[in-house]
């Protein structure tokens, strides 16, 4: 309250005096390390892993331990810390260390869930630091977020003040499965072409125009054959030789060359210069003709018989059916043919 | 110290400095000056300010002074006074420059308080989970967060040389659902995510990839090409209990030549609420690797045996996603959706092939 002379006019003053002070309690304050990650090997649940910790010191305080204490409730030191179930860093050892250096754990002062790094104590650096420690045995709790409290101290065995620090977190991971089926396969394709894998086929009838007795008539057709069967694959001719109503044309029963004149059918797997026709097999596959119809210019048929055969999983191979047929003079005029039917058989 | 009586000490108070910073409700604008020496009824000190002005004028009413650079009491005032922080100013008027003749006089209050200062922490936060979902893009949500992901593989179904399975396959034993990996994590340097191919317990050779039980396969990778018809070499390695692994290239795949892999169809947002976060803007903070992006880019969702797939079968860590190298790094909830593929030769052994991954998060606060 002012009080008021008896003739002066009244003169209020206000000082406007800033009156608010920052008053903090006094305490050391800790620093938070940054960068702080860990790496782990595998994230596989109660596996034994490697686990890689990563950090960054804030100040050159001294050091003389450093603590990693696993918890599965909370990060923060306020916390009393849950061992995370199945963790079990008791025979972990230090393989690596970059930056601070120096340590060793201390067995004396580590638990099944707390390592302890010691030495002799030292200033700190502000490098980044590298610490790993293999044969940690995993918690076993998939999905579960496991924290690790990372804090250094003065002294050497882990206790008294925390220092600098901060936490890192894993989670590990149920084995996740990729599964898929591979059946059994067999590719068989028949025409007249067929491309070597299969993929194209046409045609399937063959005329072979006017048999004469002076020279040999003769075609071709294809097929192509795959498995994955470990025992491989078995091709068969089946079928006739060329008949017209009573009148036959006698089949080759044993491999022989083509005589014009004289009544044949049969066929071979190989490339012919008598008469000129059809192609060697071709294709990355294990199959094979076999011997009976793998002589070049030597012809057979015997129905049932196994032309083409591979004893193991076989790629692609096509082969090139040659045929011809012979006919004498007195070959008695009709329509001729055939169907020669091409079976594939594999044993799983 | 209370406002009658004498003047008590004010620790760590003082007001004998500083400039007048400003006036208001005088008539003359005439500034007052600090004067260090005083006299009459002024003597400067720390708890005194002793100022004047040479324009002698009558004034009435209600004044201001601010005067600048005036030092508070300290911490031990408030001690010393119980916690209390309050001190009285006397406040005098002379109509001279010398302080000889007072004219009015009063006393105004004011306190120093202790300062609350309000702290918390912010916990590191990660969850991270793998499962498998029927989500294929971004248009709807996998879950709201981890506790809504499960499942622990992905079945691509029956496999056929003249088509590459691409999961999901919901047909010939197929589960219908691609992999997922959901991640959350505040940590402000960011977090990547990695697989690891977990080697077969039995068997040789390429244990880390799609593979029959027990197999022993050849230690060589297959060099059929397989395009254009072309069937690879029988000779080869395709005759094994393993298809082959695309390593951790991204290849295309064509249908017959043997491979497995993985991509990344997208990221999906769905269930980001704390940033904006939309795959097709490219706004969702977890990135795909470059080898491991599924779609036509970065920003489209999708995956094709012409992109293509890889897979590192060493087991080794392949990091396949990061936030580090994005603006904001931290994740919320986004979701990593793991698309397998695979394709067999027609000397591919038939059978069950399985292979295993775990998965791993490393944030770095």
């Amino acid at each position: 309250m002012f009080s008021r002379s008896s003739y002066r006019p009244l003169l209020i003053l206000l000082l406007v005096v800033l009156v608010l002070i920052n008053i903090l309690p006094a305490k050391s304050q800790a620093g938070i390390t940054t960068n702080r990650s860990v790496t782990l090997s595998t994230g596989v649940p109660s596996a034994a892993a490697n686990h890689l910790y990563k950090f960054t010191l804030p100040s050159t305080a001294d050091i003389g331990s450093i603590v990693f204490e696993y918890c599965s409730n909370s990060p923060l030191i306020y916390y009393q810390c849950d061992a995370p179930a199945g963790l079990d860093v008791s025979a972990a050892t230090l393989s690596t260390q970059t930056g601070n250096t120096g340590f060793s754990i201390d067995t004396a002062d580590s638990t099944s869930n707390v390592i302890v790094l010691s030495r002799p104590t030292a200033p700190g650096n502000l490098l980044p630091s590298t610490y790993q420690f293999d044969n940690v045995i995993n918690p076993s709790t998939p999905g579960q977020s496991v924290f690790v409290r990372i804090w250094t101290h003065t002294a050497m065995d882990g206790s008294g003040p925390k220092i600098d620090g901060g936490a890192a977190a894993f989670a590990v991971q149920s084995i996740f499965n990729v599964g898929a089926f591979v059946p059994p396969f067999v590719r068989l394709c028949v025409g007249i072409t067929v491309a070597p894998d299969c993929s194209t086929m046409s045609g399937d009838g063959i005329d072979l125009g006017t048999l004469s007795a002076a020279r040999a008539s003769f075609g071709q057709s294809q097929f192509a054959a795959a498995t994955n069967s470990l025992n491989g694959y078995a091709v068969y001719s089946l079928g006739t030789t060329m008949t017209s109503g009573n009148n036959i044309i006698p089949a080759l029963s044993a491999p022989a060359a083509s005589f014009p004149g004289t009544g044949q059918f049969g066929l071979n797997l190989r490339a012919n210069l008598v008469p000129a026709v059809g192609q060697d097999p071709v294709g990355l596959g294990t199959g094979l003709p076999s011997a009976n119809y793998d002589i070049p210019n030597r012809f057979m048929f015997s129905d049932g018989d196994n032309i083409t055969s591979s004893s193991l999983p076989s790629d692609y191979n096509r082969m090139t059916v040659s045929y011809i047929v012979n006919v004498p003079s007195k070959q008695a005029p009709g329509i001729y043919t055939t169907t020669v039917t091409y079976l594939a058989i594999v044993q799983f | 110290m209370a406002p009658v009586g004498s003047c008590g000490t004010v620790n760590g108070i003082n007001i004998n400095q500083g400039t007048q910073q400003g006036t208001n409700g005088f008539t003359s604008t005439t500034a007052f000056t600090r004067d260090a020496t005083g006299g009459g009824g002024c003597a400067p000190g720390n708890q005194t300010l002793c100022i004047k002005r040479t324009q002698a004028t009558n004034e009435t009413g209600a004044k201001t002074i601010a005067w600048n650079t005036q030092t508070n009491p300290d911490s031990s005032y408030i001690s010393a006074h119980n916690g209390s922080g309050d001190f009285y100013i006397k406040i005098t008027t002379y109509s001279d420059t010398a302080w000889a003749t007072s004219v009015d006089s009063g006393t105004v209050a004011a306190a120093v308080v202790q300062s609350l200062q309000v702290a918390a922490n912010v916990a590191e936060i990660l969850q991270f989970c793998v499962g498998n979902t029927t989500i294929t893009d971004d248009s709807a949500s996998p879950g709201i967060d981890c506790s809504a992901i499960s499942g622990t593989s992905v079945n691509i179904g029956t496999l056929d040389p003249s088509v590459v399975n691409i999961s999901p396959v919901s047909t010939n034993g197929g589960n219908g659902t691609n992999g997922i990996a959901m991640l959350r994590t505040n940590a402000a340097n960011g977090a990547t995510v990695a697989y690891r191919a977990i080697p077969a317990g039995t068997g040789s050779n390429h244990l880390g990839t799609l593979r029959l039980s027990g197999a022993t396969c050849s230690a060589s990778a297959g060099t059929g090409t397989g395009s254009g018809g072309t069937p690879p070499a029988a000779s080869g390695p395709y005759t094994d209990g393993c298809i082959d692994a695309a390593g951790t290239s991204q290849n295309s795949f064509s249908a017959g030549v043997e491979q497995f892999g993985m991509t990344i169809s997208g990221v999906n947002c769905q269930s980001t609420t704390s940033y904006p976060c939309a795959y097709a803007s490219g706004t969702n903070n977890l990135q795909q690797q470059s080898n491991y992006i599924g779609g036509a880019n970065a920003t489209t969702f999708g995956a094709s045996a012409a992109k293509g797939f890889a897979w590192d079968e060493s087991g080794g860590s392949q990091i396949i996603a990061s936030s580090t190298a994005s603006t904001i790094k931290q994740v919320d909830d986004e979701a990593l959706i793991l698309n397998f593929a695979a394709t067999p030769t027609i000397t591919t052994p038939f059978g069950s092939y399985t292979v295993q991954a775990d998965f791993i998060a490393v944030p770095s606060y």
